[in-house]
Parts: C-alpha cells; structure tokens; sequence
C-alpha cells in the first residue's frame, strides 16, 4: 500500500491496539500524518488555535452559532490544500478521513461555488468534504462570481457585499460546510442567507482553521 | 511561446483559438497521454463539475502541471521552428584528445540524428564535449534540450552555457521555475519538466542518466521519448551507466580532463556501537562528508556544528553556492550531490557506505567529486562503514579499471 499524499510505501506496524482490529486507515504515511496537526484546544466558539477563551471575532453577534475546525492551516497543510484544491487532486481528500469524527448532527450543507469557478475547478470543494462526511448533501443556495477569498484582505472581505442567494426554503438545523475558516466572513455571509430562508440555526464545520 | 507543449484546456490563454491546435484524448487505456502513468495508485476518479460525470478519470503523477483527465483532450500547440540562431559557440578552452573523439561522435550523431551513449568518467568534462554538439545542432536550426533528473545540475549547468553561448538565449525550467516565456532554441530542464512538451526538441541530451529518479521511473522516460520528435538525436550521458544501457552505440572516455587518475577509495572500519562518528581529520582542503539519510545528516551536522543540505532544506541553494566559494570549509549532505556538481578541491568521506542507498554507481559518483581541478587533481575518499558490502567493493574495483583502460596504451 502506498501513501496517497507522497506515494512511498506504507509500512503498518502492529502493536496491541490493532492486533484485533484494523485501525483507522488514514491512507498516509506517518511522515505525511504527522504533518497535520491537530487543533487540540482553541475558542471554544469558532475554533481559533491562538485563543483560549472567546476570541474578539467571535464576542459579536453573528448568524453562525458556532464552527468546529480540525486541523491547523500549516505550511503542510497549505501544500495539501494546493495540490487537492487548486489543482484538483480529488482523491487527496479520502486522507481526511483520519482526522474527521464518524458522525455529525445537523443537515449538512456544503458552501457553494459560483459556475464559473465550479466550472474552472471540476468540483465543489465543501461538497467533496460533505460527502465524505455524510451521506445526503442539501444544495440550497448559490453563489456570484467574485475574486477568490484567499486573493482578499480581512478589510476587502468584510465590505464585500454579501454574494449568496438562496434557490430553495430551508428548516431544521444546519451544518455548514467549507474547507478553510480563515476570518469567518464567507460562514457568516452564508449563514444569514440561510437564517433568512428559515433555518432554525446554522453551525459550521471546516477541515482547516488558519 | 508555448512552443512543442501540451496544455489542458484551462491553460490555454483566451487569445489563442483552440479549434486550431492539434487535440490528443487525455486517456488513452487508461494511460495518461501526458506522462504515460498506469499505475493504478497514481489514478482517480471524481465527480467533474463540467462534464457531468459522476466517475471521472484524472492522472494524479502529473497533477502538478494540470489536471488531466478523460473527458478533455489535451492540447499540442505546434513547435514553432525559427531561424538558423546567430550565436555561436564563444567557449575558447581546448578539448583533449579522448574528449574531441567523444565531441566527434556527439557531433555526428546530431547530424545523423542518432543514439548515442556516451560513457566519460567523473570528471572527465562532459559538459565540454556537447558544446560542439550544440553548435552544430544550432546551424542546422535545430532546437536542443539538456535535460537531467536533478535541478541542482541544472542550476549549475546554467552559467557554463550561458557562458559559452552568449548570444543564445537559454531557458532554464526546474520546479518552481518552470515557465518558459519565450522561445528559445537551448533549454535546459529537469527530465520531470519534460512532461509539458510534445514533440518539441530535435536534439536531446541526458546528463546523468543512470540517475534516481529518472532510470527506474518508466513515465519519466515516456515523457522524454515524447518530447523528443520522432527524428531527434537522443544523446546519453553517464559516468555510471546502467546495464540495460550498455546495449546503445556507446563512446566511452576514460580520462579524466587533466589526465590524471580517479583517486581510489580506501575503506576505513569503524563501529557505531563504540562511537558515534569516525575521526574526522582537518586539511587543508574542503571536506564534504556524504550521509545516508536526512536524519543521520542532521545528526553528523548537530554533532560537529557545521551546517547541512538535503532535498527539502530551505536554504539549499545558498548553502552549495557557500560551499563552492569555499566560505564554509566543512558540508553533511545527503545523496543529492552525489552526481553532476563540482567543488574545485574537496576530500569525500561517506558516513555508513554500507548503507542500500549507496550503490555501485552512487559510490562510483561520490568518489568522483574528488579531485577534479587540475590544480588539485587528487583527494582522499573515504569510505566508512561497519563491513564491507559488494556495492563497495564494485565501486572499488570500478574505479581501478577504469584508471588502468585510461593509462594502458
């Protein structure tokens, strides 16, 4: 078996927590797991790693009831970010697996892309995330085109005016997903259009937190 | 400007028209047409957005230079041939005689549009010998490519053909440097680069072609048969060539530059067990010490307080080019400077030669960094180790009968 990120081999040890069952597999080498960290401890609202008690991003009243985030937004992770996203490394994501909880609460609702990224890209980046996650995906709301947010600046993103639209009536309780929350801007922006199209409240969960 | 490549539909610039390129199908059984990639773990599919598909097969060996995948024909923008180039070769040095025989040979086969490998020990001055070669192609109108499996060879090579072509001029593609602005009828590449290119090059050089990754990476030499056109001369370059390249038209040269021998190894014991490292003695010359692996360089390197290279350190470039000018007297490095680099005098120790990364032709490379300026012509290679292995003894063994085919009339 080979590592799904760098292609080496992959030898399993085995020790006495796997000599009964399997243990999870995450598809990468260890060099490549160890890579990622893991976001042990941050604001327990939105995730952020650098605070420990409610972060200022979060002391405002927002749309977003709260975000879970798994992993830190490293060089490591940059480069596995690049190479799944922008260049369209679809099978990549499968390496997420290890690092994501089995089950989730909520309707999952992937963050959407305007065509002509969906277009330029080949896939939604928060759909492939929600499938990996859950079995049903809910497309309700769409998206104008516009520059990337991570070509903005946190001043650029918060006076943009708010790109989403919804396409369908919603309810229950929502799971936003995306991939990076860097400052929060495009969870918010989305989950107010989802509040105003009826849902009863809308948390977020994204693979990375920079 | 994008010359003899390929290009994914995404890459195209607006301005260009694409119903007028030449299409080729990305996939052809399930064989990427780009880098010639089977293998099952290096393919995928997914979801594609635009050609609603719910399994779509993409090449992800390749993936760096764009997707491709089966829905979407690849590219091939024409190779556009332009003049005669003007400039010539302004390189004054003289060759020596078993370097001209070779320069001959390599001349020819650009003419011919042959095969050749040429067999030239460490040392021996390959880079001089294709000069000619290259004028030659270049009268002829012909467009070359130098291509080599390491990018610290190319980094190197760069300034030598610069130098020696003035009026020419040179693109040098190597990852992270690899767009090509403009068309020029030298380039110089990373074999991975090679990969962009479709029937491009009229005449391609090899450097190092027994090297890692290159010879056991059967897309990789896919992509240099592809980016060669179906008339190109292929020229093999090696101090170390593998068996199955033994079969090829071959020159061999047997001296060295300055006409003196390789230095031997010498095999030194030593026990890990007793200490963690040998003796290292301080002379006058520079000393760069070969390890293994990227955690025993950086142990030898904590050990001794000197500084280190590996493939993914940061500051690799500028560590070499300190080492070069002879502002660090002391370098660890792992088996990226095995080949293809030259340091004026330097003596050569490898740390643990038993190890399986040094092989016969690595151990064959190494000793040769070792004496190759004529003002220092010889150096002390070391070879430490816990028990002699069959790579050490063949690299030995190598190195002597070389020697004695060079100075036996």
């Amino acid at each position: 078996m080979k590592c799904i990120y760098c292609f080496q081999p992959i030898h399993p040890k085995t020790d006495w927590s796997n000599v009964l069952r399997p243990a999870i597999d995450s598809r990468l080498c260890e060099d490549c797991h160890n890579g990622f960290e893991k976001i042990d401890q941050g604001c327990p609202r939105c995730c952020n790693p650098r605070y420990q008690k409610i972060c200022p991003d979060c002391d405002r009243e927002s749309p977003l009831l709260s975000n879970t985030s798994f992993l830190h937004y490293n060089e490591f992770a940059k480069e596995w970010i690049t190479r799944w996203k922008y260049r369209g490394d679809y099978e990549l994501l499968t390496s997420m697996s290890a690092f994501l909880p089995t089950f989730v609460r909520g309707k999952g609702v992937p963050v959407p892309l305007s065509e002509e990224r969906l277009d330029e890209r080949g896939f939604n980046q928060a759909e492939a995330i929600s499938r990996l996650l859950m079995k049903k995906t809910h497309l309700c709301f769409g998206r104008t085109h516009s520059e990337k947010q991570s070509k903005k600046t946190k001043r650029e993103r918060l006076d943009a005016p708010n790109p989403f639209y919804a396409t369908t009536k919603v309810q229950g309780h929502i799971l936003l997903i995306d991939d990076i929350y860097t400052t929060g801007t495009t969870m918010k922006q989305a989950a107010a259009v989802l509040k105003e199209n009826g849902a009863t409240s809308v948390r977020g969960l994204t693979l990375f937190h920079s | 400007m994008f010359s003899g490549q390929w290009l994914t539909k995404e890459e195209i610039p607006s301005y260009i028209d694409k119903s007028l390129l030449k299409q080729h199908p990305g996939f052809l059984k399930r064989q990427c047409q780009r880098c010639g990639n089977t293998k099952r773990h290096k393919l995928a599919k997914f979801p594609h957005a635009s050609c609603q598909r719910k399994k779509c097969l993409y090449c992800r060996n390749c993936i760096q230079m764009g997707r491709v995948t089966s829905c979407a024909p690849l590219y091939e923008m024409p190779s556009s041939h332009q003049l005669p180039a003007t400039g010539t070769l302004r390189w004054t040095g003289t060759l020596t005689r078993h370097q001209q025989l070779a320069a001959d040979e390599i001349s020819r086969t650009v003419t011919t549009s042959g095969t050749l490998l040429v067999h030239a020990v460490c040392g021996a001055g390959k880079t001089e010998m294709i000069f000619p070669g290259i004028e030659q192609a270049l009268v002829e109108g012909k467009r070359v490519c130098i291509a080599t499996p390491r990018a610290d060879v190319v980094r190197e090579l760069r300034p030598r053909i610069e130098a020696a072509f003035p009026d020419v001029p040179v693109a040098a593609l190597y990852g992270g440097h690899a767009k090509q602005s403009t068309y020029t009828p030298i380039v110089l590449s990373t074999t991975h680069q090679l990969y962009r290119y479709k029937q491009a090059f009229d005449v391609l050089i090899i450097d190092e072609v027994d090297a890692f990754p290159f010879h056991k990476d059967a897309s990789l030499q896919w992509a240099s048969v592809q980016a060669a056109t179906t008339t190109a001369a292929i020229i093999y370059l090696t101090a170390t060539p593998r068996k199955k390249q033994k079969r090829l038209p071959k020159v061999f040269v047997p001296v060295r530059y300055h006409g003196h021998p390789l230095p031997v190894p010498t095999f030194h014991l030593f026990h890990k067990i007793k200490t963690k490292l040998p003796p290292i003695e301080k002379t006058d010359r520079q000393l760069l010490l070969f390890a293994p692996t990227i955690t025993r360089a950086e142990e030898i390197a904590e050990e001794l307080h000197i500084p280190y290279v590996h493939s993914d350190s940061p500051e690799r470039e500028e560590l070499i080019e300190k080492f070069r000018r002879q502002h660090i007297p002391t370098l660890v490095t792992t088996t990226i400077l095995e080949r293809g680099v030259t340091f004026p005098s330097v003596d050569v120790y490898v740390i643990d030669a038993g190890h399986e990364v040094f092989d016969e032709a690595a151990l064959v490379q190494i000793a040769g960094r070792a004496g190759r300026s004529a003002e220092d012509p010889t150096g002390d290679v070391r070879f430490y180790m816990e028990g002699k292995t069959d790579a050490m003894v063949e690299a030995r063994d190598a190195i002597k009968r070389m020697n004695k085919r060079g100075y036996t009339p």
